[in-house]
């Protein structure tokens, strides 16, 4: 039987816990057979067997970004309505955890994330207060990470096996890739007023030293990344660090 | 096509391979070797679908590959070649393509009759002997995942699957 629009919410709800039973060996495949569950017993109403065989076969590994396991559910779902075969099911599967994986990495947490938090931190920067800031990432960073899913649940469950064509034109790839700009421009923003922030809390000649010392970091980890770029990283993350614990001790340098 | 990598991998184009070889080595171009890939339009897409811009997939069956991958070892693109198997390693090898070049076991995971010999890398005793029929045949096989980790070599990868 054809899965009705209940099943279908159902099952788009059940990806939010895609990695609740998250494993080494199979990876997210229990979480992406959980969520098909209703949609499988739906399609094999009335024969126990072949229900039971194809969840057995959706607890094969199997790997995805998370937000994009729903288009996997989907587009699974869709290849088991429309009786295929076993061996065409696993080849799906097999092919589509690639691109869900890379495309995933690439757009939401190489992009997508950064740009949210910078978004925050500015916010934060111009003096909004941290609560506000915080909501205002969250906002933002959800608003794509709930399109992508309802996206992702919809190509998957129309276009079914041949849902290829559809992800190599990706539309969040190509937001993301148009915001990329935007977010070099938020990480100098950030950076300038966080550094205002650093001295106006600490204050005297301290903070000028650490600046000093980030500026004189910074310039060889641009000439040679390789050597320098990881200290650079490290010293980035440790100024907040110092930061707070110079502003909880409350008497600058 | 100055060809970088021959790679042995279940999981084909992912992201281990487009990331974490084809960005360091600056690959352009894959030559995917598998016979049913090379006539099933809808997995070729999904297979390309996470390649960054800029960076194409070619889908040869063995025999295609015989034929034209001479000819594209010799332009300036740089490529990796890919198979999900050692026996259509094997094959190439054999046609003598292989010589002198560098086979890397990327990816051959937990399935029956397999015994582990790396985290990655599990051989059946047939693909235990592919990979020796390729290390005959001028090929330098050994055992890597990423290019950041420790290069196993053939000897002591078949002696940790034994």
């Amino acid at each position: 039987m054809k899965p009705g629009r209940m099943d279908l919410i159902r099952a788009w709800l059940r990806t939010f816990s895609v990695q609740g039973s998250w494993n080494y060996r199979t990876l997210v495949a229990p979480g992406v057979a959980y969520a098909l569950l209703p949609l499988l017993r739906r399609i094999h109403e009335g024969d126990p067997d072949r229900l039971e065989s194809s969840v057995l076969r959706h607890l094969d590994s199997f790997n995805t970004h998370p937000y994009l396991a729903s288009l996997a559910v989907g587009a699974l779902a869709r290849l088991e309505h429309e009786g295929a075969s076993e061996d065409e099911i696993s080849r799906f599967r097999m092919a589509l955890r690639g691109p869900l994986g890379t495309l995933g990495d690439r757009t939401v947490w190489a992009e997508w994330r950064p740009f949210c938090l910078l978004i925050g931190i500015t916010l934060f920067g111009l003096g909004l207060g941290a609560l506000w800031s915080a909501g205002a990432f969250l906002v933002t960073y959800n608003a794509g990470h709930l399109w992508i899913r309802v996206w992702g649940f919809r190509c998957g469950w129309r276009e079914g096996r041949d849902i290829g064509k559809t992800l190599r034109e990706f539309p969040f790839e190509r937001f993301t890739d148009r915001l990329w700009p935007v977010t070099m421009f938020l990480l100098g923003a950030a950076t300038v007023l966080l550094g205002r922030e650093v001295l106006t809390t600490s204050g005297g000649t301290g903070s000028w030293t650490l600046l000093l010392v980030a500026g004189l970091v910074a310039i060889p980890a641009f000439r040679w990344p390789n050597r320098f770029g990881r200290l650079a990283v490290g010293l980035l993350l440790a100024v907040p660090v110092i930061w707070i614990v110079l502003a909880i001790a409350g008497q600058g340098w | 096509m100055a060809l970088d990598l021959f790679r042995i991998d279940e999981r084909l184009l992912h992201g281990q391979v487009i990331v974490g070889w084809g960005m360091r080595l600056g690959l352009e171009r894959y030559v995917v070797v598998d016979d049913a890939l090379a006539t099933s339009e809808w997995e070729q897409d999904l297979y390309s679908a996470g390649l960054p811009p800029g960076v194409s997939a070619d889908f040869f069956s063995v025999a295609e590959a015989l034929e034209r991958l001479p000819e594209l070892m010799e332009l300036p693109e740089r490529g990796a070649v890919m198979t999900r198997s050692t026996s259509v390693m094997r094959s190439l090898a054999t046609a003598g393509l292989l010589d002198g070049r560098k086979v890397n076991v990327g990816g051959l995971h937990e399935g029956p009759d397999r015994r582990m010999a790396l985290r990655y890398v599990s051989l059946r005793p047939d693909e235990a002997d592919d990979l020796r029929a390729i290390q005959a045949a001028g090929g330098r096989v050994s055992a890597r995942d990423l290019p950041t980790a420790r290069e196993v070599e053939l000897e002591e990868l078949l002696r940790a699957a034994d």
